[in-house]
């Protein structure tokens, strides 16, 4: 019974880690909008590591956090690596936090949006780390934070969404 | 189950929103000169304040290259070559950017290390 266990949740696992690498390759694909920095994304593949943290454990949802900075350390290079584990793991934080809590009185837009301005965060902090201009705080920031408004409401909307079918397949294990 | 949207999330939008207004403050005083400096056979022969300027006006910092000088801009009017890059290089207004006229040896360049290019993560 516990190997059964075991291995459905392997198996989740490596579906959910490869849905978060396509979700988050479709983005590259973006190209930069003007006005904002080059690099701003939506953000889809927050919405698994959210579900992760929403339905499995902790340790899953950072394991695909951590999954997803490897994959882009292969596929873009340290700093691309450096800027998605700064943003991952806080925002990974944020939503086990947000999520898991009984006594937090937030609908998933909030969460969301507040999972999207903690990634945005952590990667404005390394990026001023990286280069060492703090400005960058003042000139991307307001930016950013608008952004994370933007995208945090349709992550937050989305994983309201398929989270009734998902837990579908869930109870069904 | 949470729902969708609650009155807390309200609150949290209109916090970053507040946020990143409070950020954006700092940039409204941030209006540091503009300056521009002409460099010929890599040695600056010009310093100009381009907030300063009243008038436009033409420079001719070597034979045939002329520059042409307004307020908060700045960019290569003629030169005598043959690409004419320095030309197709437009107006210079922000800090960073550089037009070089090769042959002549002539590069004009906005001072400032403020911008830097970001790379993409």
């Amino acid at each position: 019974m516990r190997d059964k266990k075991n291995s459905q949740r392997v198996a989740l696992l490596g579906i959910m880690g490869a849905l978060a690498l396509a979700l988050s390759f479709l983005e590259s694909l973006i190209p930069a909008l003007p006005g904002l920095p080059p690099g701003a994304k939506p953000g889809l593949s927050n919405i698994v590591t959210m579900f992760m943290a929403s339905s499995f454990s902790v340790a899953d949802a950072f394991f695909i956090t951590v999954l997803k900075a490897v994959f882009a350390g292969v596929t873009r290079g340290t700093t691309a690596m450096l800027m998605s584990a700064s943003g991952g793991i806080l925002s990974t934080a944020a939503a086990c936090v947000l999520l898991r809590s009984k006594k937090i009185n937030l609908g998933y837009i909030g969460i969301g949006i507040i999972c999207a301005v903690c990634h945005n965060i952590g990667q404005l902090m390394s990026a001023c780390l990286i280069s060492g201009t703090w400005s960058l705080i003042f000139g991307y920031g307001p930016l950013l934070l608008i952004f994370a408004v933007a995208t945090g409401f349709v992550t937050g909307t989305m994983l309201k969404l398929v989270l009734p079918a998902l837990g579908k397949i869930m109870n069904r294990l | 189950m949470k729902k969708l949207f609650m009155r807390a999330d309200f609150i949290v939008i209109l916090t970053v929103i507040i946020l990143s207004i409070l950020l954006f403050i700092p940039n409204l005083f941030n209006n540091s000169t503009l300056t521009a400096q002409i460099y010929v056979d890599g040695e600056v022969v010009e310093e100009i304040n381009l907030q300063e300027v009243e008038k436009s006006y033409t420079l001719t910092p070597k034979n045939g290259t002329k520059i042409t000088v307004e307020k908060g801009k700045i960019c290569f009017s003629d030169a005598h070559c043959k690409d004419e890059l320095c030309i197709k290089s437009g107006w210079l207004s922000k800090k960073g950017q550089t037009a070089a006229c090769l042959p002549e040896r002539v590069v004009v360049s906005i001072k400032g290390t403020d911008k830097t290019d970001m790379m993409t993560y």
